[in-house]
Formats: C-alpha cells, structure tokens, sequence
C-alpha cells in the first residue's frame, strides 16, 4: 500500500508540472487579451496586465458580424456534426472490425487510402459545389472532410477488435440476437471509452475548424462559425499590418483597432465555451474515457 | 505585387505618351470594323443608334435584364452598408443600361483563391480586377476575354478608350491579344521616403517649416518637382534628423526600415514585381541586372545597417508583425519608411507628417498595367460586360458609389463639391485606388482640391523607366522563381533591418541565388525585353 | 457457391453497415481524386481540368532541382521521427499515469487541461512562444538579464530552434495523444492486473508485462499511420511559429513551407497538387512497406 502512495504522489507531482507547462501560455494569452493594446506593444506579453482594458473584447463583441450568431451556428455544428458522424463511422469500423469478413482487407484499404490521397482543395470545391450544390447553406460547414476521418474509423476499428471480447458477442449469437442487435446492445456499450474519445476529437474538429466556412461561404457570412468569423478577423488583422509595413493607406482601417490584444481575446473567445463547457464534458466524455480506469 | 499595388492610391489622367504602340493601335481598331452583332446592326441602321444604345433598347424591349458580376477585393470584406449601396449601384445601371450588378468583395486574403475557385465551378464573375493575382497570372490562368472580339471595345467601351486613351490601353496586349483595361491611377511614386510626424518634430524643437520651405525653394530654382510637406534629403541628412530623435529619446526604437526597399526605397525597376532581375533607371538601357550587387542597393543596405549597429533599430523588429503605423501611434517607434505619392504625407503614420525622400520619383515598367480590369473568359454576355465596364471608367455616379458609398450617409457634399466622409462610414471601401476609375469620384474634404494636378505633375515630372509597359510573364520559370524566392526569404528581412552587414552576406546571398538559377530568370526576362522592345520599336 | 451466397447473407448486414460510411468516404474523398491529374497538367481555367494541356512531370520538378531539396526532405523526415517517437513515449507514459491515479476529480482536470493546447491555433501558438522568446520583452530573455546573463536572439540563432519547436510540439500533441490512448488502457480487463497483483507483481512489472503489450495494437497502429504521413509537415509549427525568420530556415524549412512560399504569389494548383501527391506517394509506399514488416512478424497487428 506504501508503495502505491509514492506512485499516487508521484503522479500527481509530474501531472501539476505538466498541467504548470500547459497553463503558463494559457495564462499570458488571457492576461495579454486584457491589457491596453499600446502598453502591449510597448512592454510585451505578461501574465498580469500591466494597464487594464476590455478594448480587445469590446472591439470583438462590437464587430460588424454577431459574434452569439456565430457561436450558435459552431454549438448546433458541433452537435450535428459530432452525432452524424459517429452513426456513419461507429457501423463502418464494426462492420470492418469483424474477423473473417470477406472484404475486410479490401474495406481496411479503402478507408485508409483516404487518409493518404485527396484530391486537393479545387477538386474538392468543385465536386461539392458542382455536383451536390452546397455552397453557401449549412452543409458546406457541416461535410467537407470533417464529417468522418480514416484514423478514427480505424481506432475505433481496432478498438472493436481488440477490446470488446469476441466471445460475448459470440454468445449472445448462440442466443439468437440478430447482428446488428448484438452491435447496438453489446458492442456499443463495451466501447464507451472510444467512442467518447472520438467524439471529443471530431467535436473539436468541428469546433476548430475555420476553412469550410472561409471557402464554402462567399455569400452567406451570416451562416459563418464562430472559427471563420474569428480567423477572417485575424486574416485581416494580419494582412493589414503586413501590408502597413510600409506604412500605406490601410493606416485608417488600423488605427481603430487593438490590433494585437485583440488577436489574444479572439483566442480567449474561442476557448471560452470549452471551459463553460467543462462540467458537462467532465460528465459525459471524460467519465467515459476513464470508465473503470484507476487500475491495479 | 502585393505591397505594390498598395502604393498606388489614386487616378489620374492617361495622358503620358508611350512612344511605339501608335502602329498597333491603328492595326486593332482597323479589323474590328467589319465584325459586329447582326441584329443590332440593324437596329443600329433604322434607328441611326449607335451599337451601345440599340443593346440597352434590345434589353429594354424583352424586358430582360442580365446580371453582370464585377469582382474586387477589399482589405476586410464587405462593410455594413455593402449590401445597400451595391442595391444602389445595381439600380443605377439597371435604369442606365438595362443590366443588373452583382458585386463580388472578398478580403485580401480570399479574393484569388475565391477568383480560382470560381473559375474551376463555373461561377467566374463577369468583370475582376487583377489587383492581388496580376496580369500575367489572370491571363496565363485563362480568365481574360479577347475584348477585341467582335469589336467589343469599339462598339460598346468608347468612353473607355476616350477616358484610358489607346496608349495605356495597348500596355494590356499580350501576344496581339488585348486582355485589360488599366485604372485610372498614378504612374509614379517618390523613393526613398521616410515619414515623420510633426508633433514628433514639434516635440524636438526641430523647425521642419523651414526645412520645408528651403527644399520647395531649391526644388524651384532647379525646375525639380516636390511634393506638399517634403523636404529632400540623403542618408546623411536623414541620419541628422534621426540622430536628434536618438538623442531626445535614448530607449526607443527609433526607426522602422521598409520591408520592400527594392521597391519602395532604391531607384530601380523591378520589372514584374519581384527582385531577380532590374532595371537601374539611371543607365536607360534595356539591359537586366543584378539587384543583389547593385551598388545603390548595397548602399541603402550599408546605411540601414549602421542605423542598426547604433541602436535605432528595435531588436524585435525580425519578429515584429505588429504594423508600423500602429507602433507610430503607440509611440514604439518615432518613425517609418515609404515611398510616396500626393496627399500622403498629410495622414501617414496617423497623423500629419512630414515626409523627408532621399530620392526621385520615379515610374516603373508596370505603373500602368499592374492593376488593370479585365472581362472574364466564362461571362455569358459579354456586351453587357463592356458596357457596365464602360459605365464604370465614365459614369461618375456610379463610381462615387462604388467608391465612397451614398451622399448623405457615407459622405456629405462640401461647398467647392469636395467629400466629406462621416465618422465611422458604413460602407467603408479603402480601396479606391483599385477601382476602374476613382478620378471620377471626387476628391475627399481632407485632400488638397488639386490633387488631381499634382498627380499629373508628378507623373510628367518622374524619372520613366525604358522598359515602361512591358510585362514580364514568368511561367516558363516558375521553376527558379520558387528556388529565388525561398533563398532571398531566407535573408531578406534580416539585409532590410540592418541585422546583418550587407558587404558580408551579399557573395553568399548571390551564390545561392546563382545556384538557385538566378542567371537563367535574369536571362529570360531580358529575353521578353528584347521582345518587347523589338515588337515596340524601342 | 451455395456456401458462397450463405456467406453472403451472413455478412450482408455488416456491409449494409459499413455502406452509408462508404458512401460519405465516396463523395469526400473518392469523387474529387481524378482531380489528381493536375499534378500533370498546365491548368489555364479555360480549357478546365481536364481539357488543359499537359505538362508531363514539369510540375514535379521545382521539388528537386533546387539546392534545398536535400535539406526541406532531411527536415522534414528528422522531425517527424522525432515526434513520432516522442509523442508515442510520452503520449503512453502520460496515459498510463493518469489511468493510475485515484483522485477522480483532480485527474479529470489534468485531461481537460492537457487537451487545451490542442484547441489553440498555430498563429496564436506562435504568440505564446513570442511572450518567451522576445528578444526585448520576452519572459526567458528578462531571466537572463535579470540574472546578470546576456540576452540572446532567439529568432535568428538557428542552433537553439531543433529543441523550441520539439518542445512546442510536445506541448500541443501531449494531451491528445494521452487521451487516445488511455482509452485503450482503460479497456485493460481488471482480471488481468487482479491476478498480476496476486502473482505479487509490482506496479512496473504491471505495466511493462500487461498495460503495454495490450497496447501494442494501438500503438503499431498510430505510429504506421503517422508513417504515412511522415513526408508531411505542421505548416503552423514550421511557419508560424519561427515566425518566418529568414536566419532559421536551415533547421525550418520543411516541403510544407518551401512549396508556401514558392507558390503564395504564384498561386499554380497545378504545382501544389504535385507536391501533394509526392508526399501521398512517398506515405504511401513507406506505410504498404512497414506494413508489410508488421505482417511478417505479428500478422494480427498489420494494419490489412
């Protein structure tokens, strides 16, 4: 019992480091949105503002687009996203999970190929806008690369395979259970860590992503997530000052604008809801991906 | 091409001569005569209307009106009031012309990937400014229309050729083919400015009205032309000044060097935009040299890397992607460096400035073509797209919307027919100078009501370079111009800064750049040069 | 053949299973692939895709004729061993050592926490490094001074950079690749360390005799698909966080942002869509290849 105490205390020592390492930056992105954007060029970045100001966020929440529409569309995004996808790939990686498939091999390829080749950013865009007319709705957000990912389907694949013990399942055919039942009532629950693990990864993705919107969205930026509202702001941070450098006529567009707190809040904004977020993601998914964890 | 385009600010008149394209310009209005649209030349017959005023009575009399998309971009998009005055802009020249608009804005960093994009799923705009892809680009790319074909330009642009003239006009025709129509802008640009605000020399005690005054007087006794609020200087002069601000403020960074000063702070032409391969205008030749050992370049470089060496220069300025204006106006830094044009100096680096220039004005090869507008290869109707084309070089109207928005909500009308922009105006472009012709649009409450004549002053004034209209078209070595361009990256901005000494880095900066095919890029532009000036009678 | 349909019917389902997640891979990633053929075409929007001219292996070139082709590809492949194997040891320690710990609630903090970098973009990331590396303002740079040191450059003293962006890399992967592979370690039957803890087993020989070698199919996994990609690299990591310091390019550039800043002004798809495809095709072949090594030595953990 001593002896599991040291690796408790142990553990719990490098992990505070670890989480120490993580939340050091973190902090002087949130103390960095909060101070007065000329102290910041002037003195650089500090945990703890050396001149108070709000500007950052006020310049946010005060822009042209509504930035609560904008986290609306991500939070119904995520939602959607995240369950679509896990009805397509949680059935795809069962089905190439069981042994002795006939096209098992041939599947596994096919769902790895596409982790490998794509056929590239127009190509893309023209089949999707070509062929199956999204741009400009809400499915431009919602099904361009992110909605499934070879990696997952293959964890998830393996998890099936590795984890959930062949001979429950086998039993429960000896009782008649038709096989798409047996995937329902006893392989999904035997795989709750991975798939609140996946869920977790497809919803960031989904959280994170900024590109769809940029590309899919030339005249709807009403229907922009919060990501593509904030990096289009950045972009146009960024592409200002680079522009400015030699001091031009985008000086009156600048002027205005805390140029670099604001980078910072945008930050901020962005990881805002994970952290509102927190009880319900420790509730469902962390619980789920630690479910029977504490070994030995 | 980029930071170029920035420099250009506003319009000006097209009346500079261009020596040599007088033969071809004859040749192309001569073969258009025959070829025209039947069935307007019959109405055209009977109603003794010309060709542009029978297709707006066509479109009337079927009660069809096509919608023409012209496509731009501006640094951040679409403002809040876009939607409104693009309505406005689309009823204007649906009662002008019987065709309704579509306008097609994205930011900086979206407008080529959303023009390529629209190309490859056929949802290409009708009209688009090269601005951010470039002439060549657009037309190697495929997105230009012949605006010769079927005597589209004559029938259906006469103002276009009336407001442009012919002689920048022919400056767009690659391989007998006429693509582009250059805007309206100014053709040249002083080098070498360093821009400093006056309250900064208020705070000095340094007497800039004299200074002022006693360049303006010596640039007259010598027939030179200078602009407001200029004083003429050189390295060492400039050092002078800068050395009192050392003085005065021992802790601050006190200058932010130029980050394109092969284009904005040495007299050389770059041909094209990118730095393998120059002109020097001082020689006049036709002759493509190396910028990288050209002593007007190393002894920019020399000067910049003393200011450094002696602490004017912040030492985070290799990562600072904060804008310089900003750092200004922060107080960072006392000052920055351009090149200029008229009315510049009285809002640069945010507030009224004084611009000290350490050379001439000058105007490059592309001053006229770097930017112009061109009809899309994919438009479904091409008449109206000249014609809206057309509307927008000589419907004042129409530009002044598109410039600066609606009377009486973006701006107000000042007595001597000025405008006065509101605060915070809704529909808020900053890009003018992209337009097919802001000239039209009218001069702001703030600028000087000449403004137009001191663009035309410098233009006659500058230094112009030989190979001025030529386009430099890079696609058969794109090979060395990736290699180029990831070897300069690796030491430009640290030459620019002053971090490193010139006279040191410059004989392994050239190896590489050789290495890299530095001479075969060289020779190939000086190749199309030979080209051009033998197809230019130069 | 009788038997042969019988199997069908058995397996039916799970291909009725697999299809609408077939389906989707069809459109995303199937559909837009003859779009691969760009990569061999002088593409002019006229003409579109298919009808452009083509231009052989012209597009390929520009990949290797220039003197950094030996350095962007030696980067580019040094890196990613690195962190392949970094993030594999640390990514397993990190897993194992939560699924160890008892404090619940603690421990579920440390998860949430660990994943935040994952959600931070490269651009802002390089602001993070920026507030440490400041060669006036940053926070290293103030201790050294502040301890009678010289400050240093941090942005163009190349030798120093090989470390930065590995421990950056670290820090942003750290908490992802833990999660992903405590969810393995948590499907570890309790019988197993049950009986180990009888057998009197210490918590090392736990983990070494049980948690790992079941780990080993995740583990061969990961690391054959990140093999794939291993002619790929972080563009934010490489470009954003060095922000684009030209001094640090010999130990930076990678294919990724060689090809950026090459073609930014250009915008050719034709020449990205190339250097796309010999990343793919270099992935490709070295991924069937390890596999193949997989196979021969333990055929159930090859990836097909």
């Amino acid at each position: 019992m001593n002896k599991d105490r040291t690796i408790q205390i142990i553990g719990h020592i490098v992990m505070f480091i670890i989480t120490v390492c993580i939340l050091l930056p973190l902090f002087i992105l949130i103390g960095s949105s909060l101070t007065d954007n000329l102290t910041l060029i002037q003195c650089g970045y500090n945990v703890f503002p050396r001149k108070f100001s709000l500007d950052a966020y006020e310049y946010i929440f005060n822009s042209k687009e509504s930035i609560f529409r904008s986290y609306g569309i991500s939070i119904v995004l995520v939602m959607v996203g995240t369950t679509v996808s896990l009805c397509l790939s949680l059935p795809l990686a069962y089905a190439i999970s069981r042994p002795g498939l006939t096209l098992k091999g041939p599947l596994i390829f096919y769902v790895f190929f596409t982790m490998l080749f794509n056929g590239g950013l127009v190509p893309t865009y023209v089949n999707y806008v070509n062929v199956f007319h999204i741009r400009d709705t809400f499915l431009a957000l919602l099904l361009p690369n992110l909605l499934m990912n070879a990696m997952y389907i293959l964890l998830i694949k393996n998890y099936f395979q590795n984890s959930v013990p062949e001979e429950l399942m086998e039993a429960a055919t000896v009782d008649g259970a038709g096989r798409f039942n047996i995937f329902l009532r006893i392989a999904l629950p035997l795989a709750k860590p991975i798939i609140a693990t996946i869920m977790l990864f497809v919803a960031t993705g989904y959280w994170n992503d900024w590109n769809n919107g940029y590309v899919y969205l030339s005249k709807r930026r009403d229907l922009y997530g919060i990501q593509t509202l904030l990096n289009v702001l950045n972009q146009n941070i960024q592409a200002l000052a680079q522009q400015d450098f030699d001091m031009n006529s985008s000086a009156e567009a600048l002027s205005e604008m805390p140029t670099v707190s604001v980078r910072m809040a945008m930050a901020v904004v962005g990881l805002l809801p994970i952290l509102v977020m927190y009880p319900f993601l420790q509730k469902n998914i962390v619980k789920g991906i630690t479910l029977g964890a504490v070994k030995g | 091409m980029k930071k170029r385009l920035l420099c250009v600010v506003l319009a000006m008149t097209m009346l500079v001569s261009l020596a040599g394209c007088g033969a071809k310009k004859e040749e192309s209005t001569s073969t258009t005569e025959s070829s025209v649209d039947s069935e307007e030349t019959k109405v055209a017959e009977e109603g003794a209307l010309s060709h542009a005023e029978a297709a707006i009575q066509a479109r009337k009399e079927s009660g069809e009106m096509p919608t023409i998309s012209m496509a731009f971009f501006s640094f951040t998009g679409p403002t809040e009031g876009a939607e409104r005055v693009n309505a406005l802009m689309s009823a204007h020249l649906e009662e002008t012309l019987g065709i309704k608009l579509e306008v097609m804005n994205y930011e900086l960093g979206n407008y080529a990937q959303q023009i390529q994009l629209g190309f490859a799923s056929e949802d290409a705009p009708d009209l688009m400014s090269t601005s951010l892809i470039g002439l060549s680009n657009c037309i190697g790319n495929g997105y230009f229309y012949d605006l010769e074909a079927d005597g589209l330009l004559e029938n259906y642009g006469a103002g276009i050729i009336e407001t442009v003239g012919m002689d920048a006009i022919e400056t767009c025709r690659v391989d007998g083919t006429l693509y582009a129509i250059p805007n309206m802008k100014e053709m040249a640009n002083g080098l070498g400015g360093v821009f400093i605000r006056k309250e900064r020399l208020d705070a000095i005690g340094y007497d800039y009205e004299t200074a002022i005054k006693d360049s303006q007087k010596k640039a007259k006794a010598e027939g030179r032309f200078i602009l407001d609020d200029t004083v003429f200087t050189d390295y060492e002069g400039m050092t002078e000044v800068l050395a009192l601000f050392k003085a005065a403020y021992p802790d601050k960074g006190i200058i932010s060097p130029s980050t394109a000063a092969e284009d904005h702070m040495v007299p050389v032409d770059l041909l094209g935009g990118d730095p393998f391969g120059i002109l020097d205008y001082e020689t006049g030749e036709l002759k493509v040299e190396n910028l990288f050992t050209n002593e007007k370049w190393l002894e920019y470089l020399r000067w910049v890397r003393q200011l450094n060496l002696d602490g004017y220069i912040s030492a985070d300025s290799l990562t600072n992607e904060t804008a310089a204006s900003t750092r200004i106006d922060a107080f960072e830094i006392v000052c920055g460096m351009s090149n200029s044009k008229p009315g510049q100096a009285a809002s640069t680096g945010g507030g009224p400035s004084v611009l000290f220039q350490m050379e001439d004005y000058y105007s490059a090869s592309d001053s006229i073509n770097d930017m112009p507008w061109g009809i899309s290869s994919k438009t479904e109707d091409p008449v109206a797209a000249m014609q809206v084309l057309n509307a927008l070089f000589t419907d004042a109207e129409l530009s002044r919307l598109l410039c600066w928005g609606e009377e009486g909500v973006e701006y107000n009308l000042t007595e001597d027919g000025r405008l006065e922009l509101v605060d915070a105006p809704a529909y808020d472009m900053n890009v003018e100078w992209e337009m097919p012709n802001q000239m039209i649009a009218g001069v702001l409450s703030v600028q000087s009501a000449n403004l137009w004549e001191q663009y035309e002053q410098m233009n006659e004034a500058a230094v112009k370079s030989a190979a001025s209209g030529f386009l430099f078209d890079n696609s058969g070595v794109q090979n060395e111009y990736i290699a180029l361009t990831n070897v300069w990256q690796e030491y430009k901005m640290q030459l620019m800064l002053g971090f490193v000494d010139p006279d040191e880095v410059t004989p392994e900066l050239v190896k590489k750049l050789e290495k890299a095919g530095l001479d075969k890029y060289m020779e190939e532009k000086q190749r199309q040069l030979d080209e051009w000036a033998a197809a230019n009678g130069k | 053949m009788n038997k042969r349909i019988k199997r069908l019917r058995k397996e039916i389902v799970y291909y009725l299973m697999a299809l609408p997640g077939l389906t989707y891979l069809f459109i995303n990633n199937y559909m837009p692939l003859p779009g691969l053929v760009l990569a061999f075409k002088n593409y002019n929007a006229k003409d579109g895709i298919w009808r452009s001219p083509w231009a052989g292996f012209d597009n390929f070139k520009y990949l290797f004729m220039t003197n950094d082709a030996f350095v962007i590809t030696r980067n580019t492949v040094l890196y990613n061993l690195v962190f392949i194997t970094l993030n594999t040891v640390f990514g397993i320690s990190a897993a194992i050592l939560l699924s160890r710990l008892r404090a619940k609630r603690v421990r579920n903090i440390y998860q949430i926490v660990m994943l935040l970098p994952h959600m931070i973009s490269s651009v802002i990331i390089s602001y993070l490094v920026f507030s440490f590396l400041g060669v006036e303002h940053g926070l290293i740079n103030s201790m050294l001074t502040a301890s009678g040191k010289e400050a240093i450059s941090w942005y163009t003293e190349k030798q120093y950079w090989p470390f930065i962006l590995v421990i950056v890399n670290v820090w942003k992967s750290i908490g992802y690749q833990a999660i992903l592979y405590l969810s393995s370690i948590v499907s570890i039957d309790d019988s197993y360390y049950e009986a180990a803890v009888i057998d009197g087993a210490n918590s090392w020989q736990q983990i070494t005799k049980i948690t790992l070698p079941l780990l080993k199919p995740t583990i061969i996994m990961l690391v054959l698909l990140a093999v794939g990609r291993i002619f790929n690299s972080d563009f934010g990591l490489f470009y954003q966080v060095p922000m684009n310091s030209g001094a640090l390019f010999p130990v930076t550039n990678t294919i990724d942002t060689y090809v950026y800043r090459g073609l930014i002004e250009l915008g050719t798809i034709t020449r990205s869509a190339a250097a796309g495809m010999y990343q793919s095709i270099v992935g490709f072949i070295l991924v069937l290849t390890a596999n193949l090594i997989v196979r021969k030595i333990d055929r159930d953990n090859a990836l097909f």
